[in-house]
């Protein structure tokens, strides 16, 4: 396969995910603040939206990440219901990662079978709602 | 017995919530299926689905970052942007 001894991969890995992903998360954060995507076509529409004229459960996140980074909270959860849970997972996921190596590690977050599939029926349910008519769940 | 393998389920979220939805849910799923080997005792093939899980992630990754700089490029560069009233999709 690969010479590079496993250790060495890791420790690239670990890298990564320690510094490059705040790295891509900040430099995304910092995009949507200059260029606010509230504005019309400021970020293009969304494809689902754009092609079959449906809120897919994505629509709305950008604009939600605007409103976290400058402070309204509710502005973003009317935004997009689930952004909020979908960061603090990706947090707490990252944190996990960067203190397996500590003497206190988190714990990984959920990935059981249950989970997955209970994030699939959530996801369908939360994209249904959001797309009737009058619905408070639409972006 | 050995180490669950990673199921990436952190990228199958992102996905789903940052950019493409259909392939989210495949990778949702792969994420299911090496939890669901594993706990059966199918070690062998839980590894297979962890690779798969993986392949998706990367996939999905690839795409939403293609489609984004694409998109970008379209509608901040070169302005081709509907100017319709309502807000963005996004």
């Amino acid at each position: 396969m690969t010479s590079t001894p496993a250790s060495t991969l890791d420790t690239t890995r670990r890298g990564l995910i320690r510094y490059a992903a705040p790295g891509v998360a900040l430099a995304g954060v910092t995009a949507l603040v200059l260029r606010d995507p509230h504005g019309s076509g400021s970020w293009g529409t969304c494809p689902s939206l754009l092609l079959f004229g449906v809120y897919c459960p994505g629509c709305g996140s950008l604009r939600g990440l605007h409103d976290l980074a400058t402070g309204q909270l509710l502005e973003s959860v009317s935004h997009n219901l689930i952004l909020v849970p979908a960061l603090a997972y990706a947090a707490w996921w990252w944190l996990a990662q960067v203190t397996t190596q500590s003497r206190r590690p988190v714990a990984a977050p959920w990935d059981s079978a249950r989970f997955s599939y209970a994030l699939l029926a959530v996801l369908a349910v939360f994209t249904v709602a959001r797309n009737l008519p009058g619905s408070v769940l639409a972006p | 017995m050995p180490p669950k393998p990673d199921s990436y389920l952190v990228w199958a979220i992102l996905s789903t919530v940052l950019c493409c939805l259909p392939l989210g849910i495949v990778s949702i799923v792969q994420a299911a299926k090496v939890d669901g080997l594993y706990t059966s005792g199918q070690y062998d093939q839980a590894r297979q689905a962890s690779e798969s899980a993986k392949k998706w992630a990367i996939i999905s990754a690839v795409v939403g970052l293609v489609v984004a700089v694409l998109y970008v490029l379209l509608v901040v560069v070169i302005g081709v942007a509907g100017s319709t009233s309502t807000s963005s999709g996004f």
